[in-house]
């Protein structure tokens, strides 16, 4: 079932004066209900131009964007609901932390949704659960935080909104490769606890291919391909030749093949390669 | 650099000493654990020495005592000779030791790049003619002569960061310490700034120390420094220091992807051999053990 879908989308920044500058262009593309999708491109490819209309904070200079089928902007109010339903966490979120406690921050959205105490009290031990924030931690200033923590605490308030998408813009960059683990399994965890959409904006070809469903990839502002992870990397040179990475297994894939070894290309995680260098050792006749 | 000549023709350019840091020192009345506890470490002249560890490991507070931004709670840093703790040196220091932050965002003083360059120089107090000579080389060693007119502000991340190296390469220094310069940085800028330190380090024989999150810039160093809880708890070439998972696990890193498929395959009892780190390694040693098994 289509969540969210956005048809003919295109979003001018300065229009109309000298500096204008089309970010992207006839974007028509479909979110599944439940579906967790990754987008890729390199910067100035309209990534962040694009998620910043899945919950209004930009309005298409042309085109529409609907949410359960119904315009999100067609009315105040119903642009004022779609912050709600999408949660956006921009990137670095934690430099956007600004109460006196933890608490307070998370508290921040569902506050303003106009909830009753009790139903924010709720939430917020919720989402401090799923991103592993311990009852100490609440009544801390965010500023006592480590940055892994902070991260986690900004997160925390958009989940605490309980939103149907969750929009997450480099939810790992900056952070240490435990750190980045840590993340992305609370992630996954998350997904699989509540059921939600999740849309994940990366970098990191790694990241991406190793937990998303389907991959968009964006490129010079428009939807370059839109398919499942497996299909994307099953063209990896594409890839490369649009100027972005491919997760570093598949490297060593293209590598080999470069070398004249018959052996497939099509592997985006670590346990794919192992099960494809055991395989073709086995082809081979050289291990069993 | 390490491994080919033996350490006695080796001219050290910093030397930490039994130094601790502790952050609770001056005016944090809380009790804190010392962010790095009885370092010792020398960093040779010419030296690409990469320094791992995971977040809160101790490894930007050495970045930042290497020219006394910070200076040691107990021990010392020497910078040739010059002891960091001396506030008299510290002008001394830092035209030989600059740093280059994690922001790039956060380095820019001006509203042109090649005066953004000319800061430091300018603080020097160098002359005019020859500060116009320093930006202008300092600009073109790291690709961004064409930008000098340009307003920082709206270049890219990895050129921002690449100025930020230009403003300390026209002070002069003899090294260069980089505090995760590639981190807020895209696949394309991380490429940019990376190539342009191993640049310096091979074509100028500036000394460089790159601390930073990411495996595969640290194989590009002579040398990879591990750091844990406040210490240094590996110190090697990069072969040296991924054959040792363990503390590589312990110390919350992980494997560069040729060392981990590698290491997977040894699992399963297939052994490719030793020092295997790149996708680029692991692919040679695969096919050469395809070849030589056939």
């Amino acid at each position: 079932m289509s969540l969210l879908e956005l048809k003919n989308v295109s979003y001018t920044y300065g229009a109309g004066t000298p500096f204008e500058i089309t970010a992207i262009k006839n974007i028509n593309l479909t979110i599944e209900k439940g579906s967790f999708v990754g987008i890729i491109g390199h910067t100035g490819s309209g990534k962040s131009t694009l998620v910043q209309h899945f919950n209004a904070l930009l309005k298409p200079t042309e085109g529409q964007v609907l949410l359960n089928g119904e315009d999100i902007n067609r009315s105040k109010h119903s642009a004022h609901e779609a912050r709600f339903k999408v949660g956006l966490c921009f990137q670095y979120p934690e430099y956007q932390l600004f109460e006196t406690t933890v608490y307070k921050d998370i508290a921040f959205g569902p506050t303003n949704m106009g909830l009753s105490e009790e139903e924010i009290k709720a939430r917020v031990l919720e989402a401090a659960e799923f991103v592993g924030l311990t009852d100490e931690l609440l009544n801390k200033s965010p500023f006592e935080l480590s940055g892994g923590e902070k991260r986690r605490a900004a997160i925390a308030g958009i989940i605490a909104m309980r939103p149907e998408v969750l929009v997450l813009d480099e939810p790992t960059a900056g952070l240490d490769p435990s750190g980045r683990k840590k993340i992305l399994s609370m992630i996954c965890e998350y997904r699989e606890k509540t059921d939600s959409t999740v849309i994940i904006v990366s970098h990191s070809m790694e990241d991406v291919a190793a937990i998303a469903d389907k991959i968009i990839v964006m490129n010079k502002g428009q939807v370059y391909k839109y398919a499942d992870v497996h299909e994307i990397f099953a063209h990896s040179g594409e890839l490369a030749s649009l100027g972005l990475e491919v997760p570093p297994v598949t490297n060593i894939f293209l590598k080999l093949k470069e070398m004249g070894l018959n052996i497939r290309t099509d592997i985006y995680t670590k346990d794919q390669a192992e099960k494809e260098l055991l395989r073709y050792l086995q082809k081979e006749g050289i291990a069993w | 650099m390490r491994g080919t000549d033996t350490k006695e023709n080796l001219i050290p350019i910093i030397e930490f000493k039994n130094a601790c840091f502790s952050y609770d020192s001056e005016d944090m009345g809380a009790e804190l654990s010392p962010a790095v506890k009885d370092i010792n470490l020398t960093i040779y002249r010419g030296e690409f020495v990469a320094v791992l560890g995971h977040n809160g490991s101790g490894k930007s507070t050495i970045a930042k005592m290497t020219n006394a931004i910070l200076r040691p709670t107990s021990g010392k840093v020497f910078v040739e000779g010059m002891d960091t703790s001396d506030e008299e040196l510290e002008i001394k220091i830092r035209q030989l030791v600059g740093l280059v932050f994690q922001n790039p965002d956060n380095q820019i003083v001006s509203t042109i790049v090649e005066e953004d360059v000319a800061f430091g120089p300018e603080n020097l107090g160098v002359p005019p003619a020859e500060i116009r000579q320093r930006v202008d080389e300092a600009l073109k060693t790291v690709g961004m002569f064409e930008y000098r007119f340009h307003e920082p502000h709206k270049l890219s991340g990895g050129q921002k960061q690449r100025v930020a190296i230009a403003g300390i390469l026209a002070m002069k220094t003899d090294c260069i310490v980089l505090d995760e310069p590639t981190a807020m940085l895209d696949p394309v800028g991380r490429r940019e700034v990376i190539g342009t330190i191993k640049r310096l380090n091979k074509e100028l024989g500036i000394t460089v120390v790159l601390v930073t999150h990411f495996m595969d810039e640290a194989v590009l160093a002579d040398r990879i420094i591990v750091m844990n809880d406040g210490t240094i708890v590996k110190d090697g070439t990069p072969a040296e220091v991924f054959s040792d998972v363990k503390t590589i696990k312990e110390s919350g890193l992980e494997l560069p992807i040729g060392a981990n498929m590698a290491e997977r395959l040894k699992k399963s009892g297939i052994n490719l051999g030793k020092g295997i780190l790149t996708a680029e390694d692991f692919a040679t040693a695969f096919s050469q053990f395809v070849v030589n098994n056939r």
